[in-house]
């Protein structure tokens, strides 16, 4: 085995760990007191870069869990980068993927990095032609987003409902003359933000922002329609329109329930 | 529901359907993209068969956009597609990759070879050839790269003629 180390050039918290061919039993004492070295000089990010390893030993294994104990325990981590599939596939067929984050490349174990520990927001903007037809495609589009971040399939339901109500809203209220209406949704560990934008006629606008504001229904009792924006309200944490002569933007924001 | 089929014609007059998705250089994002994609084209009118065929088109060229053409972790990948004439034209632009991996991008676009059976990867760009009618690339002034693929309908679902030109000349 050779292994070596240097501090990431992208972020100077996190250690970059090469290892190089067998990983032995024999190598387990060596491996555990560079672990030491790196958790005493307070670095509790490793990425274990393994592209060039050509086996995995059982104390190997339990020697990597003991290190991530460690790292977790001072709020910290370690995650395997370049894994090839063969070792990969025999360290998962053992359970170690609940145990080590496995990714492709270090950008990837950057970008998790980055969610867990930095709180970043990421953000995806959209837009899409005003056509209803595509709005389901839009709201399962975000709501898999959110899935795929870890949020509960309650949150990415009631995401996917929030979308699908403002999006309608711009499309079915916004001026029909309109291009396209752009959807941002700006997401972290802890929190969702919508922002939708469109060309709205001046007084539909402003019967939003009443409504709204003066927290009113636009139904009455035996309408069939204009609930949309009390469910939303229900839902979410705030809701904010803005109006000016570029065109109406809503943004909505929702805590994620298990933060 | 008045207002419903205004704005659908008022949107089919205007043209070409565009959509656009900016996304971060995670590969995470790629599922619900692909399938975001596959879904417009449905609603575009187009087949299941060409949908499927769309979602492993983006599939393909988003990883390849992320995992060879985002310099850091700010970096995003865009997609727009654009319907009309009975074709999808897509295309996918990432910040840009080092000098070789624009050397292997166009190697891979511009004279498609399978890889040897003990090759792991690099059959992704032959696979988005096969499903597509058109592919090319465009180089920004800054580096980025774009990768515009043409996708034609094929009303009788018979196999596009280029994939059974790649499989003979494999042969």
């Amino acid at each position: 085995m050779r292994i070596s180390q240097q501090v990431s050039s992208h972020d100077e918290r996190i250690v970059l760990l090469h290892f190089e061919g067998d990983l032995n039993a024999s190598d387990c004492e060596a491996t555990s007191k560079i672990f030491q070295e790196i958790i005493d000089s307070k670095k509790y990010f490793i990425v274990a870069l393994m592209e060039n390893v050509t086996f995995v030993s059982s104390p190997f294994r339990g020697e990597l869990m003991g290190c991530k104990l460690r790292l977790v325990e001072k709020g910290g981590n370690m995650v395997i980068v370049g894994l090839n599939y063969d070792l990969r596939e025999r360290l998962i067929q053992m359970g170690a993927d609940k145990i080590f984050q496995f990714y492709p490349d270090t950008h990837t174990a950057y970008n998790h990095y980055h969610w867990e520990y930095t709180q970043t927001a990421q953000v995806v903007s959209i837009t899409l032609p005003p056509k209803l037809q595509s709005v389901p495609a839009v709201r399962r589009f975000i709501a898999g987003i959110a899935k795929q971040k870890g949020y509960t399939a309650r949150d990415s339901f009631r995401i996917e409902t929030i979308v699908d109500e403002i999006a309608n809203n711009a499309i079915e209220h916004g001026d029909s003359s309109q291009p396209e209406i752009s959807v941002e949704l700006r997401i972290d560990r802890k929190k969702f933000e919508l922002l939708v934008r469109n060309k709205t006629l001046m007084d539909k606008a402003n019967q939003l922002k009443y409504v709204l504001e003066a927290n009113k229904e636009t139904a009455q009792t035996g309408d069939t329609r204009g609930r949309g924006l009390a469910l939303v309200k229900l839902i979410s944490n705030s809701i904010n329109v803005s109006i000016d002569k570029s065109g109406t933007e809503v943004k909505i924001t929702k805590m994620r329930e298990d933060s | 529901m008045d207002s419903q089929s205004k704005n659908t014609s008022a949107s089919g007059a205007a043209g070409a359907a565009g959509y656009s998705v900016n996304l971060p250089s995670d590969l995470e994002y790629i599922p619900p993209l692909r399938q975001f994609v596959a879904e417009i084209a449905r609603v575009e009118g187009f087949s299941k068969k060409f949908c499927f065929r769309t979602e492993i088109i983006v599939d393909e060229l988003v990883t390849n956009g992320i995992l060879h053409g985002s310099q850091d972790v700010h970096s995003s990948v865009t997609l727009a597609a654009k319907f009309e004439d009975g074709a999808m034209n897509l295309s996918v632009q990432d910040q840009g990759g080092t000098r070789q991996n624009l050397e292997n991008l166009k190697r891979a676009v511009y004279s498609p070879k399978p890889p040897s059976n003990d090759k792991k990867k690099g059959r992704g760009l032959v696979i988005v050839q096969m499903l597509s009618s058109e592919i090319k690339i465009d180089l920004g002034e800054n580096g980025q790269t774009q990768v515009h693929v043409v996708k034609t309908k094929d009303p009788d679902e018979n196999q596009p003629q280029r994939e059974k030109l790649l499989y003979e000349s494999d042969l």
